[in-house]
Parts: C-alpha cells; sequence; structure tokens
C-alpha cells in the first residue's frame, strides 16, 4: 500500500540558497529523502520556482514519514505541514 | 406545558436549534410559529410579537422550545426536519438557518496534534482534531454569531419616511470615531495606496463596490473551482471596513480609507477556510501587484508556546524589508473566553514579522474573544474596533459582525491613510507609526499591544 503523503512548506538556509550550487544540492537531498522521482521534482520546480528563488522556500507532498528526515537535511530551516486557515 | 397530544404527535426524529427569520414584524409571525409548532392559541400569544425584544418564551418538555426576538422578527426554534419543511413554506418566513457556529476550528490538523517541544496548553484549550472542540467554546462561538445576526436586524431595517435614507446615509460609525476618523475628516482617503485584502472574496455586485473590484486585474481567486465572488460574506465585511466608500448606498460611511486602491484576493473558500499554500499564493500575487499593505482576517489557533510558522515569517520579513516593503497585518484570533480563560495571539498574527491585530468593544475595553500576549512567541502590536462592527455583507446589504477579524482592516485602512500622508515611509516606518499613534485602551498591553489605532490629524 502507497504511503500517505502529506503537502510540506520547506524553508531554506538564506546563507545555504545563497551559496554557488547550493540550491540545486539542497534540492537533490530533498528529493532523496522525500523520494521524489525526477518528473517529481520538475513538477515542483514548474510550481514553486519563483518561490524559492524569491523567498528560499518550497512546497511539495512527500510521504510523511520523511518529513523528520527532512528537518535534519542541513540548510533546511524548518518544513511546516499545509495546514488550513480560518476566516476569524 | 406539554399534553397527551403534543406527546402522540411528536416525530422520534432529533431537533436542531434554528433561527427562523420572519419578513417583517408582525403578530402573524407567532401565528405562523403556532400553527405549525402547536403552542397553543388564544389571549397568551396576542401582542408577543410586537411588543418586546424577547417577550415570548415557551417549552413544552420534550417538545418545542421557542424564543422570539420580536423587535427584530428573528425567532430561535428547535425543529425536527419535518417541522423545518413545513414552516418554511409559511408565507411570513423568509428564511431558516441553523444556529450554529460559524466555524469549529480544527485548531491544529491530523498531522500536528502533538503539542511541540516545551509548549503548553493555555487554560481551557484543547486541540479539536482528532479531539472534538470544547462545547463552551461552540457554544460561544455560536453566540456570537445569534447575537450579530439578531443586532444586524435591529440596526438595519429599511429606511422609512422622507428624508430617512438620507439620514441614514449620513450618519457615521462609531468605530471610525474612535480611530480618529469623525464625520468632518478630511485630512487622507488612502488614495493611490493598494492595499489588498486576502480572505473570501468580495460580492462583486454589492452597491457599495460595484465596479470597484475585476476579476482578473484587481481581483484573484486561489481557490480552487471558486471565483472571486464571496460566497460566505466574511471578506466583503472586511473590505467594506477598508475601503467602504465615504458615501454609501443605505447606511452612513463604515470604511477607513475610500479612496485606496483595493486589491482582493480570494484564499479561503466559501465555506471560510483556506490552505496555507494559497494564503501564501495570495500573498505572493498581492506583493506583485504593489500593495504596500496586506489584510488577513484569518488564522488558526496555537498553543502556548507553539513556535510561530517559519514560512509565513520568511515570506512577511522578505517582504516587509524588501525596497519599500510590504506590511502584513493579521487578525490576532478570538479563542479567548474572557473572564474565564485567555488564548494566545494565533497563528499567522504570532509572527514577529507581521502585525498582530487585538479587538476592543466600544468602551475601549479588550473584546472578550481577543487573543492575547501569553508567551514569548506572539504578542499584540495593536488594536481596533471589532465588536458590532457595521459594514458590507454579500446579497447587497450590510451586518453588524464581531472578531479580531474586524479590527484588522480598521488598522489596515489606517495605514493607507498614513502612508498616503507619508509616501516615502517603509513598511517598518509605517509599522512604527501605526503603533506611535495610538490612544490608550482600558487595558493591558498584553491584551491590546501600544493601544488603539488613530489616523493622521
Amino acid at each position: 500500500m502507497e504511503e500517505a503523503k502529506r503537502k510540506v512548506h520547506i524553508v531554506l538556509s538564506k546563507q545555504a540558497v545563497q551559496s554557488e550550487g547550493g540550491m540545486e544540492n539542497l534540492l537533490k537531498a530533498i528529493a532523496d529523502v522525500a523520494n521524489l522521482d525526477a518528473e517529481a521534482c520538475e513538477k515542483i520546480r514548474a510550481r514553486y520556482g519563483a518561490r524559492l528563488a524569491r523567498f528560499g522556500m518550497l512546497s511539495a507532498e512527500i510521504p510523511a514519514s520523511s518529513i523528520d528526515r527532512l528537518r535534519e537535511i542541513p540548510g533546511v530551516e524548518a518544513v511546516e505541514l499545509d495546514t488550513i486557515k480560518h476566516a476569524i | 406545558m406539554a399534553s397527551g397530544a403534543d406527546s402522540t404527535q411528536r416525530r422520534p426524529t432529533k431537533k436542531a436549534e434554528y433561527l427562523v427569520v420572519f419578513h417583517k414584524r408582525s403578530e402573524r409571525n407567532l401565528s405562523a410559529l403556532s400553527r405549525q409548532l402547536k403552542l397553543g392559541t388564544g389571549d397568551e400569544l396576542k401582542g408577543a410579537s410586537t411588543a418586546g425584544l424577547q417577550l415570548f418564551e415557551r417549552r413544552i418538555p420534550g417538545a418545542a422550545r421557542v424564543k422570539m426576538f420580536a423587535r427584530v422578527a428573528v425567532a430561535a426554534v428547535d425543529l425536527t426536519p419535518d417541522e423545518k419543511t413545513s414552516l418554511a413554506k409559511e408565507s411570513e418566513v423568509q428564511m431558516i438557518v441553523r444556529n450554529e457556529v460559524r466555524r469549529i476550528p480544527p485548531y491544529f490538523d491530523a498531522g500536528s496534534t502533538a503539542l511541540p517541544a516545551g509548549a503548553q496548553a493555555a487554560p481551557g484549550f484543547q486541540p479539536a482534531t482528532p479531539i472534538p472542540p470544547d462545547p463552551r467554546s461552540a457554544y460561544l462561538l455560536g453566540f456570537r454569531d445569534a447575537i450579530d445576526m439578531i443586532s444586524s436586524r435591529a440596526l438595519f431595517q429599511p429606511p422609512a419616511g422622507p428624508g430617512a435614507l438620507a439620514a441614514a446615509q449620513a450618519s457615521h460609525s462609531w468605530c471610525l470615531d474612535m480611530v480618529g476618523i469623525p464625520p468632518a475628516y478630511a485630512k487622507a482617503s488612502g488614495k493611490g495606496v493598494k492595499v489588498a485584502v486576502l480572505d473570501t472574496g468580495l460580492d462583486l455586485a454589492h452597491p457599495d463596490f460595484r465596479g470597484a473590484v475585476v476579476e482578473g486585474v484587481n481581483g484573484m481567486s486561489f481557490v480552487n473551482g471558486q471565483s472571486v465572488q464571496d460566497g460566505h460574506g466574511h471578506g466583503t465585511h472586511c473590505c467594506g471596513v477598508v475601503a467602504g466608500p465615504a458615501r454609501t448606498a443605505a447606511v452612513g460611511r463604515y470604511g477607513v480609507a475610500p479612496d485606496c486602491h483595493l486589491y482582493v484576493g480570494k484564499v479561503l473558500g466559501d465555506g471560510g477556510s483556506g490552505y496555507d499554500d494559497d494564503i501564501i499564493e495570495g500573498i505572493t500575487w498581492a506583493a506583485d501587484q504593489g500593495a504596500r499593505i496586506i489584510s488577513m482576517s484569518l488564522g488558526m489557533a496555537r498553543y502556548v508556546n507553539s513556535p510561530y510558522p517559519a514560512q509565513y515569517e520568511r515570506l512577511a520579513s522578505e517582504l516587509l524589508n524588501d525596497g519599500d516593503g510590504v506590511l502584513i497585518i493579521a487578525a490576532a484570533g478570538n479563542e479567548s473566553e474572557r473572564p474565564s480563560s485567555t488564548a494566545p495571539v494565533g497563528s499567522p498574527a504570532c509572527c514577529p514579522s507581521i502585525m498582530a491585530v487585538a479587538a476592543v468593544d466600544l468602551k475601549k475595553l479588550v473584546a472578550w474573544f481577543s487573543c492575547c500576549k501569553m508567551d514569548n512567541i506572539g504578542e499584540v502590536n495593536i488594536s481596533a474596533p471589532g465588536v458590532a462592527v457595521v459594514s458590507a455583507f454579500t446579497g447587497g446589504g450590510y451586518r453588524s459582525l464581531s472578531g479580531t477579524s474586524m479590527a484588522t482592516p480598521h488598522v489596515s485602512g489606517l495605514a493607507a491613510l498614513w502612508l498616503e500622508t507619508q509616501p516615502k515611509l517603509k513598511a517598518m516606518d509605517l509599522r512604527n507609526t501605526l503603533t506611535q499613534n495610538v490612544i490608550p485602551a482600558s487595558a493591558t498591553p498584553e491584551d491590546c499591544g501600544a493601544g488603539i489605532g488613530q489616523a493622521p490629524r
């Protein structure tokens, strides 16, 4: 049975993003930990490329079990679940 | 009193509480209820429908419970589905709505029910998923909504008689007076300042906003399958407080910055909720459109000492400090139940780079529901009127609502006024200007921040 996936927001450290090749290395590490294939990575780039370049963060649907391991990647500042907000 | 006949005629189906809204104040309203619910007839009902606000209450054990708010032509009634169907056919009845909470917040979703390290739950504060919400909170929220609805009916009786409409239009919201905008105020109107309201959208056909927002231009929906048209009402109300016109269709002025350039991002669906991903998209869109102020009357409750959401803080801090900067202003949250308990500033208002707004009432007291500073994570920065706030609502009308949601657009509108008068202000300076130009609230800084925001003089 396929593992349940969660949408998460991954916030990268500015230092890692701004260093040469840093962003590519981070994306590769994230893809490895989250078991994202090339097609999934391409979709994420297409959808969140601008957010990544401008704010150093991206969003992705990943297996729930890999969330804690994502947090351990050097250069990943935070991994936040996509939650629901309400009109208050 | 229960009779044998009543008992035998009762259906075993479960009753629920509804608000029955009648077309107008009339003695026939109670007759209609009586016909369907067998409340009794005769002198005991005569006059009860029109004489007072709540003159008639009848409890039949095990059967109907009726509260008639006669002056505003609304009754709170326990009904079975069959009774509801038959009552809706009565010619006096305009509509029947379930008297339920507008939202029962899933304080934390299933993926984050565990308390973060070092966090502690606020008194009387419980995660709603998978644990059901505190019924007391649900009741209080439902009560707040019911009061909002009833007071709206009382406030917005159609103007009658010669000159009544003009008199209504000439009236002035008490909220504007409190934020330093008297009727003759002419110092600023928000002209040339772009303000984005991220919420449930806007009633594009509302007489006070007709033509003001065009979908795809200064209105955009980020909710899958829904247009920017507001199917909820909350967004229209918030847009109204920010940018309602100086001269309205049927009531007095209620908008803080009537000439600002309004951008409407629909990030919450017609059910009143939305995902972080869509909200982040909305924030980015608003900034790309050149909005200098982003008003977000949305949020999620938070445990004491739980961290602020990193993705919102990254976004807000980058926008705040990039070039002229964008100031994000958000509602502190409504989870307090004063005087018995208080709740901490919610998310994302708890982010350091987002300005958190609390609500005060007519007496400048902190509103009973308004969240406050309870840890070193989320603090209240400023406050504004947020109880019985009159503004536009879906369907072309007006509604009186309460919440930190209503306080937030007041501050956003004030920010537009300040930016008009001092256009070179950077976003961080604008934030400081807002907190430095306040009047004191009758509350502590933990409850109301620097004080009640004021317009430039």
